[in-house]
């Protein structure tokens, strides 16, 4: 299937497969701030924003960030320092 | 088997292959419209949308959004949808009870519009919820829940209402699923202790409890009557103990 999902404004247009979860089309392409904690769904480790609201990477399928814009920790460098 | 994902929380913790993963996020069920006498919930509004909705928070005091804000977190929460949470009708599950003491129905394919407490002891079929709707009756509602620890599952739960002069009071993570108890409809809208009493000292033998690791069947039974006791009162003002 195939996805564009923007990633701390760089933009990624290719195929997934269709259970690809969030958490791990971010740290196939190095986002590696975001870690997968509890694989239960509570831990909050791996959250990323999805357009600004915070939500649990580990329980996202990759495919339903389609057309959407992610910010992960990385994207947020500028404005910790 | 094919699966209709809502928010995916707690399906991806079965060990199941689906062969086709349904997503309802583009059929305009993400809405909370409101009426003059209704508020209609689309099945896909997640729980942090339901708490943080204006029209939710003006009803019976933010009673609903009471009653989830202390699932997980607001990551959890921003994923899970109120069509998943009540279709899957899950023992430990907050806004089940917190629904079933208000005048609710619940919109399925198949069903059509039937009453969320018929709806509650219903089998799983192979049915998709799309709304659920929640009639705007006068009165006062509250929702209390008892947790070991913050953001954890549910020790007890206790939902109690009184609208349109007409009581219904809920209990859930009995640790079964919500269930109403019935012979409040009976009761005038003013209840004397001496009555609470009497209808604390029978929740054991109306509702069944049990025990799990959070609670033995024995201390749920105690807080039963303790939350029951505090709803009614709560509802009534604190004019109870008369």
């Amino acid at each position: 299937m195939q996805v564009n999902i923007t990633v701390n404004g760089k933009r990624y247009i290719e195929d997934i497969k269709p259970d690809l979860l969030l958490i791990d089309f971010l740290r196939n392409h190095g986002y590696y701030s975001v870690k997968r904690g509890c694989e239960t769904s509570n831990c909050g480790l791996c959250t990323v924003w999805l357009d600004e609201k915070p939500v649990l990477s580990c329980s996202l399928l990759a495919i339903k960030a389609d057309k959407h814009a992610i910010t992960t920790l990385e994207g947020l460098e500028k404005e910790a320092e | 088997m094919n699966r209709i994902i809502g928010g995916m929380l707690w399906l991806k913790k079965q060990d199941i292959t689906i062969p086709c993963a349904i997503d309802l996020s583009d059929c305009g069920l993400n809405k909370i419209e409101e009426d003059e006498n209704e508020i209609k919930i689309g099945a896909m509004v997640s729980l942090h949308d339901l708490e943080t909705s204006s029209t939710i928070l003006n009803l019976y005091d933010g009673m609903i959004s009471k009653s989830v804000r202390d699932i997980v977190g607001v990551q959890f929460r921003n994923l899970a949808t109120v069509g998943g949470s009540i279709y899957s009708r899950f023992g430990f599950s907050d806004i089940l009870c917190a629904l079933l003491a208000l005048d609710c129905d619940v919109v399925t394919h198949v069903h059509g519009r039937i009453p969320l407490s018929k709806f509650v002891h219903m089998k799983y079929e192979r049915d998709v919820v799309t709304h659920v709707i929640i009639r705007k009756n006068s009165g006062k509602a509250i929702y209390i829940s008892e947790r070991n620890s913050a953001t954890d599952f549910p020790t007890l739960v206790v939902s109690a209402s009184l609208l349109d002069n007409k009581w219904k009071i809920a209990i859930g993570a009995r640790p079964k699923k919500a269930m109403l108890l019935e012979e409040f409809e009976a009761f005038d809208s003013f209840i004397t202790e001496k009555e609470i009493d009497m209808i604390c000292d029978e929740i054991e033998n109306k509702i069944e409890f049990d025990s799990n690791m959070r609670a033995s069947k024995e201390y749920r039974i105690l807080l039963a009557k303790v939350l029951v006791k505090q709803a009614i009162s709560e509802v009534m003002e604190g004019e109870v103990c008369k």
